[in-house]
C-alpha cells in the first residue's frame, strides 16, 4: 500500500454534474466512477460545504456546466465491489485503488487539498452497480 | 446541410484510406486532420457502416428522432458548451460513429438518455423492455459498449460491422 493510498475507511464524494446526470429521466452516465483518476474529495480533510464550495467554483459553469449534486461513497465499500466483480459471468477480481491527490495552484481551479483519485475507471457494469445503491444529494450554487 | 460521403482509396500502407466528398455540390471539402485521422485506420466496410456524415454537426433524421426532445436538448448544450478544466469539447467523429450505429437500429422506439464524457465522446444510455441497463460510449474509433441482460461489456471497433450488427442483435 502506497504511502497515498487511501485506507478503508474514507469517505468520499463525488460531484456529479448535468454532463453525467441525465435528471429527467434519472440516469447516471457510465463515467461518473467509469474513466481512470476519476476526481473524489475526501471528507476525512474538508467538511461537505467546503467542498460543495470548492466544487461550485470548479465545476458550476452555466451554460456550460451545471453542478446538480454529489454522491457518497466510502474506500471500503468501492473495495468490496472490486473484491466482488464478476465480469461477463465469472469472477474478475479488481483492486481499487484511491490516493490522495491535493491540488494547489492548478490555473482556474480552487486549492483542494481534499482532492483525491481513483486509480482506475470501473467497469461499466461495476459503475451501474453502484450507482444503483447512491442517491444523490442535490446541490443549489450560489 | 452538408453531406458527406466516403470514398475508398487503394490500398495505402497499413489499410486502405477513405477520402470524404461532398455531395452535395461537388465542390473539395477541407477536410480537419482528425478526419483524415479517423479515414486513415478505417476499412473497405466503412463505407457501408458511414455512408453519410454530417459534417456541422446536424444529427441525421433517425439520430435526432431516436434522442427525442429532451436527448435532443442536450445535445445542443453539449455541442455549444465550452469545456471546463481537463475536458475535451464534443468529438464530431463520435457524433458520426454514433449516428453510423443509430442508423443500424430497426426499432428506436425507446428513450435514451444522451451523456458526454470528459473525452469528448457521446455516450447512450437506457433500460430495455425486462429494465435491464444498456450502455453504449461512441469513441472516434469503436464503441464500448455494456448490456446487462446479456452480463456482457467489451468494445468494438466502429468499422467493424459485423461486430457492430452483432450488438444490435442483441438490443432486441
Amino acid at each position: 500500500m502506497s504511502a497515498d493510498e487511501l485506507p478503508e475507511e474514507e469517505v468520499l464524494i463525488r460531484a456529479i454534474t448535468d454532463r453525467l446526470y441525465d435528471e429527467r429521466k434519472g440516469r447516471y452516465s457510465s463515467e461518473v466512477f467509469g474513466k481512470p483518476r476519476t476526481s473524489v474529495s475526501r471528507l476525512a480533510i474538508l467538511g461537505y460545504d467546503d467542498i460543495v464550495r470548492i466544487f461550485c467554483s470548479d465545476l458550476h459553469r452555466p451554460p456550460d456546466s451545471t453542478l446538480l449534486g454529489y454522491v457518497e461513497i466510502s474506500v471500503g465499500a468501492l473495495k468490496e465491489y472490486g473484491r466482488n466483480f464478476e465480469s461477463n459471468g465469472k469472477p474478475d477480481r479488481r483492486q481499487i485503488i484511491v490516493e490522495a491527490k491535493p491540488v494547489f495552484k492548478e490555473i482556474g481551479m480552487l486549492d483542494n487539498p481534499a482532492h483525491a483519485e481513483i486509480k482506475d475507471g470501473l467497469p461499466r457494469s461495476m459503475n451501474k452497480e453502484i450507482l444503483r445503491a447512491l442517491k444523490m444529494t442535490s446541490v443549489e450554487c450560489k | 446541410m452538408t453531406t458527406v460521403i466516403l470514398r475508398e482509396f487503394p490500398e495505402w500502407e497499413r489499410g486502405s484510406a477513405v477520402e470524404f466528398e461532398n455531395s452535395v455540390n461537388g465542390d473539395d471539402y477541407s477536410i480537419s486532420p482528425i478526419f483524415w485521422g479517423f479515414g486513415y485506420k478505417l476499412g473497405r466496410e466503412v463505407k457501408e457502416v458511414l455512408k453519410s456524415i454530417n459534417v456541422n454537426d446536424d444529427l441525421d433524421p433517425q439520430t435526432t428522432e431516436l434522442l427525442g426532445a429532451d436527448g435532443m436538448a442536450r445535445y445542443k448544450r453539449f455541442q455549444e458548451r465550452s469545456p471546463i478544466a481537463g475536458e475535451a469539447s464534443m468529438s464530431k467523429m463520435s457524433v458520426a460513429v454514433m449516428s453510423a450505429f443509430v442508423s443500424r437500429l430497426t426499432d428506436i422506439s425507446f428513450e435514451p438518455s444522451l451523456f458526454l464524457t470528459s473525452s469528448g465522446n457521446l455516450e447512450l444510455g437506457w433500460e430495455d423492455e425486462g429494465g435491464f441497463s444498456v450502455s453504449l460510449e461512441f469513441y472516434p474509433d469503436k464503441i464500448e459498449y455494456y448490456l446487462e441482460k446479456h452480463e456482457f461489456e467489451g468494445e468494438v471497433r466502429a468499422d467493424n460491422i459485423s461486430d457492430i450488427q452483432t450488438i444490435v442483435s442483441k438490443l432486441g
